[in-house]
């Protein structure tokens, strides 16, 4: 399993597993992009991943930045508490992978977007937040 | 009244002017070394391989619209004209100013068109994900421009 996967299947587990999440997106959990109509939902989005490279060839850990933002349509008000509830889940966990690996995840920045409707369409907000994670094998 | 043989050695208005002014050209370097790394990112993220619309391929106005403005020296103009011309229909932001003084340790790398934060942090209404290449940029750059201040901090306190 790569570093990337093994994040991705962790925040789509922790999220999904959260009673709090699913009451207000009931499942709608995303990587990347956003594949159904309904709204508020999450979407999680790798940012400029790095490897962290020792003398040599030898792979330390690997650094990951995400993007996990709850999106609305109707107003910060809608997506405001579960952007909450993500950093709740997520800023200072630490999850054992098995075979010695491990990976940290810290909040880098929060995160805020109101983006221009796309020829006449909707207005989309999203709030959450920029997560570093640190992979080590 | 002191009598004797004075002589005053004061030079920290010239520190502080080579502080400034050492400052000013980080800034400069680190912003023109951010333009053009962040051209190289988004041309692998968006315009290398195939399209994701082929009927609507991108039209290089996003790259051409990235610019750096530093002290005396605005890349705006040059920039929204380029972008124009790849694609008149680009809506392109305002200038974002800096200080006009020349000696000012400020400089702003920035993208005109409007939706150069959909393509970093993806986007919802136009069914993109994310494809970064301003925040790549800047952790290219940040070590560089680091030593960078080092070294001529360094120069100047010698």
């Amino acid at each position: 399993m790569t570093e990337l996967q093994a994040i991705e299947n962790w925040l789509q587990s922790k999220l999904s597993a959260d009673p709090t999440i699913s009451r207000y997106v009931d499942g709608r959990i995303y990587a990347g992009l956003v594949s159904s109509g309904s709204y508020p939902c999450i979407v999680y989005d790798s940012l400029d991943p790095r490897d962290i490279v020792g003398v040599g060839s030898v792979r330390i850990a690997t650094a990951a930045m995400y993007l996990v933002k709850a999106v609305g349509k109707d107003g910060f008000s809608d997506i405001d508490p579960i952007a909450a509830r993500i950093d709740e889940l997520l800023h200072c966990a630490r999850v054992d992978l098995g075979d010695g690996g491990m990976f940290s995840c810290l909040r880098d920045r929060p995160f805020s977007m109101t983006e221009p409707p796309a020829a006449g369409g909707t207005i989309y907000r999203s709030r959450g937040g920029i997560y570093r994670f640190l992979v080590h094998d | 009244m002191k009598s004797g043989v004075y002589d005053v050695y004061n030079r920290s208005a010239w520190i502080r002017r080579a502080m400034l002014d050492s400052a000013r050209m980080a800034a400069t370097k680190a912003a023109f070394d951010t333009e053009a790394e962040a051209k190289k990112e988004i041309t692998l993220q968006v315009y290398t391989g195939a399209p994701r619309d082929p009927l609507n391929p991108p039209t290089g106005a996003a790259r051409a619209s990235i610019y750096a403005n530093v002290p005396g020296k605005s890349g705006y103009k040059a920039a929204a004209s380029e972008a124009k011309g790849r694609n008149p229909k680009a809506v392109l932001f305002d200038e974002v100013p800096i200080s006009k003084l020349p000696s000012s340790p400020e400089a702003v790398v920035a993208v005109g068109v409007e939706y150069g934060a959909n393509i970093e942090f993806g986007s919802t209404s136009r069914n993109m994900p994310a494809r970064p290449y301003m925040e790549p940029a800047v952790n290219k750059v940040m070590p560089q421009f680091e030593r960078f201040c080092l070294q001529n901090l360094k120069a100047v306190l010698r």
